[in-house]
């Protein structure tokens, strides 16, 4: 470090206009960079505070700019029934709920099952251990369509066809190979001694597991809780081919067909539906997203 | 340990909540989210006693009532209508219906409800679905229907539309047909005389006016810069059927009960396109275009002649297409649009129009099979038809409903289409066929293939998809 | 010790059944049935009729079959390209050339917006910003800009537009892992790579991209896979249309299995996936010795 020191000390003293030149230069690559940054990222957050600001506008000049504040497009939320030019849907907030049941369904179901085989692949060693974790490589490349098809035939021989229960459990086994893996990446980096230090207190290996091992791997279980909140949250093919009832009709699906129908008159109310549907997301994400930055494949 | 600073205790006790909020939940949950979600009354008909009277709940799947259809409407009045008449006989059987509204998945959904023992009791869909509906097993067969008296007058040859292997598998809701609307203005602006305005749909009826000189009427339109497009025409497979059949193709052989490719007049056809996109009437992108923009060209006046369907009239009310006016009255309508049979393509010929009524079939599996039926009955009597067929624009299929719908004068001035009305197919495959039909065209309009190519390509993807058919 | 071992094994192996019955019991009844399925003629009326290998026949004379697998070739790795890429940059700049490390972390957090945002919502945005009509976005800028006339955009570069949806979407995973391997990286290296006088191409060159040789290996694979077996993105922006043009292997098994409801052919279409699959997870084990990657790196 003393060395360092003098090193710049002396040519800083030795070459004045240099060392100036050789600072811009220095901060040349920060300046590109925010510049670069900043240039991308206008237009993607313009983009979401634009349909943020058209949700709340009452008319629109050009079809595109926002000119009075109203309320109005948010009308669903306290009415019975969404109304959309004479058509009149369910009421949003039981497709909230339906949404709501899927997504922290799945994250529970998939957290849960990718935590304790986590746990044991990281620690446990036993044969075909390394087999198996190189296998959800080969379930998470088999082509999900084909899934779909032997999906219907097997929740149609465990009569979960058209519930609510039949996605999440799809959509968390889908998940679990990923999630095994970025959780036992996490369990990997927690310290053997910490697990010997606790088992010689004599506290049982579910004790070790809460006391030791929980909060070592909490940014990684943050992780992959955000993910399969958010794919459950989001999923839009299977519950259009799952689920056949108007009562469980999701976000996706009714926000689908609103933009499919062109509804261009109502605009605002698509507008403030996909931002009514994607807050949820948002929230938790803002949330999480210290966490989610520490996770390692 | 770093764990605890502010922003993960936060964190945490957030998940923490989620977390004991959704175990609790879930518990409860596969019990009784069971029963709410798959539940008793989701699908199949189910029953609630009270007393003596028990109700028996029908789940109906059907189009959204957005102007197009007032089946849903229809069938909850018939079912109270139906329930007076079951009180009377002492029957302890009342009904409620409950609508499922699936706009565009209706045959995914008919399929794996039915497979998994969850069908709808009753569904409104396009008629051409019979053949795959009863091959596979999904509807209830109701020859005994021909006997209901409300079907005595029952326009001829529309008992076709629902018949698949020599029986009956649906009663049918109603019947349109597919024209071509022009602007009025223009045609005087052109130099036309109301007299000649008025007499040009029975021009075109009687093969005086065919689609090369409707060409010629639009080309002139679009060269004085008066319309942005000479012709639009509507996009649905079933839609563009019409320029196949109106070109003498035959898709069907009924015999042999299998497809044909026609190979002369399938030429014929992309060429008779091909011709109206090259001489820039016709957009190439027209297969992509929106329904809406099609709709609002031709109230606005922007296209002079567009195809569609006279239910559109109904839609021009209500969906506010006017640039200024926003909705447009009958008069309106009246004044400034016309209505023609697509003209025929050989002078002389006849015009035609394509048909594709909507029908009510039952589940294979539900259990009340009787009540279904008597509620299809009561459903098809005039006074629900013409309350179906005068609010969306459409025309009632028995003589008697059709004396009620009287009192519209759109309708009236173009009922007389449904003589030339020409249908698709109903065999199993149509959906597959429909597929290839709306593509090829599609493949000619954009410019992708020439009209020879396009009919080798349908040539092969119908040999593909359709495994042996007949080529002419 | 003996008993304590098999309980604990026991214990072990309890944990372990949802996950093993994930990869083993519902994966191989997945496999099984979608491979009888193929050989079937299986369509709306969902009869198992087995025809051999028609299905498979069919797919290889395909008239569509050519343009579907350039198609997919192109999408696959256009998208992985701009994932990858376009990641790596987010990452380094972020996290390395920015000086303010908290300016940095709002960036990253921008970019992780479109992987939080629903698949609906995203695809609404784009057909929104790409719409032919005088209102879409892009449409209107150039309109204020230029005075230029409507464009429809999803019709004249469908494949394009697909490949930007999924690599904005994407690039946020690749992001995420590359930057918090760049933060892994001991900053002592590239304090004396500076003192030795190296230029900061020299040192993304021979420091930066060394050290993430590894989590780029993985990104490239893994998300690939995820590429060739994904349709959904496509399936909500421009249906695989027009003409086809933005149809992939995997969105046209899906049309030919839930639009057409001919679900033996779509099946047996989605079948031949499969052995690409199995191709690059082969050489990904052998050549870049991904198996070292999967038990080294941790």
């Amino acid at each position: 470090m003393e060395m360092i020191k003098q090193m710049q000390a002396g040519r800083s003293q030795a070459y004045p206009r240099q060392r100036r030149l050789g600072r811009i230069k220095q901060s040349l690559p920060n300046i590109l960079s925010i510049a670069l940054m900043t240039v991308t990222s206008v237009p993607l957050v313009l983009l979401y505070v634009w349909i943020v600001l058209i949700s709340f506008s009452g008319e629109l000049i050009g079809g595109i700019f926002p000119k009075s504040f109203s309320l109005q497009n948010w009308s669903f939320l306290w009415s019975p029934n969404l109304v959309m030019d004479g058509a009149v849907y369910p009421n949003v907030w039981n497709m909230f709920g339906s949404t709501l049941t899927i997504a922290l369904g799945t994250s529970v179901v998939e957290v849960a099952g990718s935590l304790m085989a986590g746990y044991v692949l990281s620690r446990g060693n036993f044969p075909g251990s390394k087999f198996l974790l190189q296998s959800t490589l080969l379930t998470h490349a088999f082509p999900a369509i084909t899934g779909m098809i032997a999906a219907f035939y097997i929740l149609n021989a465990v009569g979960l066809v058209n519930t609510l229960t039949g996605i999440i459990l799809l959509k968390a086994f889908a998940g679990m190979g990923m999630s095994t893996w970025i959780i036992k990446g996490f369990f990997d980096e927690v310290p053997k001694h910490l697990e010997w230090a606790s088992s010689v207190d004599g506290s049982s290996r579910f004790q070790t597991f809460i006391q030791v091992y929980l909060p070592n791997v909490w940014p990684g279980v943050v992780a992959i809780s955000l993910f399969a909140f958010l794919s459950g949250w989001g999923e839009y093919v299977m519950v259009s081919v799952f689920l056949f009832d108007d009562r469980t009709n999701t976000l996706s699906m009714i926000l689908h067909s609103l933009f499919v129908e062109e509804f261009h008159g109502s605009y605002g109310i698509v507008m403030a539906l996909a931002v009514f549907y994607m807050l949820p997301c948002l929230i938790l994400y803002f949330f999480s997203q210290q966490a989610l930055m520490k996770m390692k494949m | 340990m770093k764990l605890l600073n502010g922003n993960k205790v936060k964190l945490a006790v957030v998940l923490l909540t989620a977390v004991t909020a959704i175990s609790t939940g879930c518990g409860a949950k596969t019990t009784e989210g069971n029963k709410s979600v798959a539940g008793d009354n989701a699908g199949q008909a189910s029953a609630q006693t009270a007393g003596n009277v028990e109700t028996v709940e029908l789940t109906v799947a059907g189009r959204r009532p957005v102007g197009d259809s007032y089946g849903m409407e229809n069938l909850a009045k018939a079912a109270e209508k139906l329930n007076q008449k079951l009180e009377k006989e002492d029957s302890k059987y009342r009904l409620k219906v409950n609508p499922v509204l699936k706009p565009d998945d209706l045959n995914q959904y008919i399929i794996f409800s039915s497979k998994s023992g969850k069908a709808p009791d009753i569904a409104e869909i396009g008629y051409s679905n019979i053949g795959w509906l009863a091959e596979g097993n999904y509807v209830m067969q109701m020859d005994d229907m021909k006997n209901q008296d409300v079907f005595k007058n029952l326009m001829p040859g529309y008992w076709n539309a629902v018949t698949w292997d020599k029986h009956i598998w649906g009663v049918i809701q109603d019947t349109e047909a597919r024209m071509v609307f022009f602007y009025k203005p223009h045609l005087k602006k052109l130099g036309w005389t109301d007299e000649q305005i008025a007499a040009l749909p029975k021009k075109v009826e009687n093969g005086e006016f065919t689609m090369q000189d409707m060409a010629d009427v639009a080309k002139q339109a679009v060269d004085q810069k008066l319309v942005k497009h000479g012709f639009l025409h509507n996009t649905g497979p079933r839609d563009v059927a019409a320029f196949y059949v109106n070109n003498g193709v035959q898709m069907y052989d009924e015999d042999k009960k299998q497809y044909v490719f026609d190979k002369a007049n399938v030429v014929e056809t992309f060429k008779e396109v091909k011709q109206l996109v090259d001489s820039g009437l016709l957009p190439d992108s027209m297969m992509t275009y929106s329904e809406k923009d099609r709709l609002k060209e031709i109230v606005n006046g922007t296209a002079l002649f567009v195809g569609g369907g006279i239910w559109e009239e109904a839609r021009f009310k209500q969906n506010g297409y006017h640039n200024e006016l926003g909705n447009v009255n009958s008069e309106w309508i009246q004044q400034n649009l016309g209505v023609i049979l697509l003209p025929p393509s050989k002078k002389g010929g006849k015009p035609i129009t394509m048909s594709n009524p909507y029908v009510y079939v039952a589940s294979k599996t539900t259990k009340h099979p009787e009540l279904v039926k008597r509620l299809l009955v009561e459903v098809s009597a005039p006074e629900y038809q013409k309350n179906h067929a005068t609010q969306s624009s459409h025309i009632p299929f028995t003589k008697e409903a059709q004396e009620l719908a009287k009192e519209s004068a759109f309708l009236n001035s173009v009922s007389y289409m449904t003589n030339y009305s020409k249908f698709v197919p109903n065999h199993p495959d149509e959906p597959k066929y429909e597929k290839i039909r709306a593509e090829a065209l599609k493949n000619v309009e954009t410019g992708t293939m020439t009209p020879e190519k396009a009919a080798e390509w349908m040539e092969q993807q119908m040999k593909l998809d359709l495994g042996s058919i007949v080529v002419k | 010790m003996v008993w304590r071992k098999v309980k604990e094994q026991g214990f072990n192996a309890m944990l372990l059944v949802p996950f093993f019955f994930n990869q083993y019991v519902l994966f191989l009844a997945t496999a099984i049935l979608v491979i009888l399925i193929a050989f079937t003629s299986m369509d709306s009326s969902m009869h198992w009729k087995f025809n051999g290998i028609v299905n498979f026949r069919k797919a290889l004379i395909d008239p569509k079959i050519g343009l579907i697998m350039l198609n997919t070739i192109i999408f696959v790795c256009m998208t992985l390209l701009f994932k990858v890429v376009w990641g790596f940059i987010i990452a380094v700049t972020t996290t390395y050339y920015m000086e303010n490390k908290t300016v940095g972390s709002w960036f990253r957090t921008i970019w992780l917006l479109p992987r939080v945002s629903p698949g609906v919502v995203e695809a609404m945005l784009w057909t929104w910003i790409f719409s032919s009509s005088e209102y879409g976005v892009l449409n209107s800028l150039m309109h204020t800009l230029y005075g230029s006339a409507p464009v429809a955009w999803l019709d004249k570069y469908p494949l394009l537009i697909n490949i930007l949806l999924a690599g904005v979407m994407g690039s946020s995973l690749s992001m995420v892992i590359l930057s918090s391997a760049m933060q892994s990286i001991n900053k002592s290296y590239f304090y004396v790579a500076k003192v030795d006088g190296a230029s900061e191409w020299s040192i993304l060159r021979n420091l930066i991209v060394p050290f993430l040789r590894w989590p780029i290996m993985f990104l490239v694979i893994w998300q690939g896979l995820a590429l060739l077996t994904s349709y959904e993105s496509i399936l909500l922006l421009t249906d695989g249309g027009p003409n086809s043009r933005s149809e992939t292997w995997a969105l046209y098994a899906f049309h030919k299995a839930f639009s057409s409801l001919d679900f033996g052919y779509g099946s047996a279409v989605s079948l031949f996936i499969l052995p690409i699959v199995f191709v690059v997870i082969f050489l990904a084990y052998r050549v870049f010795g991904f198996h070292k990657l999967m038990n080294a790196a941790k």
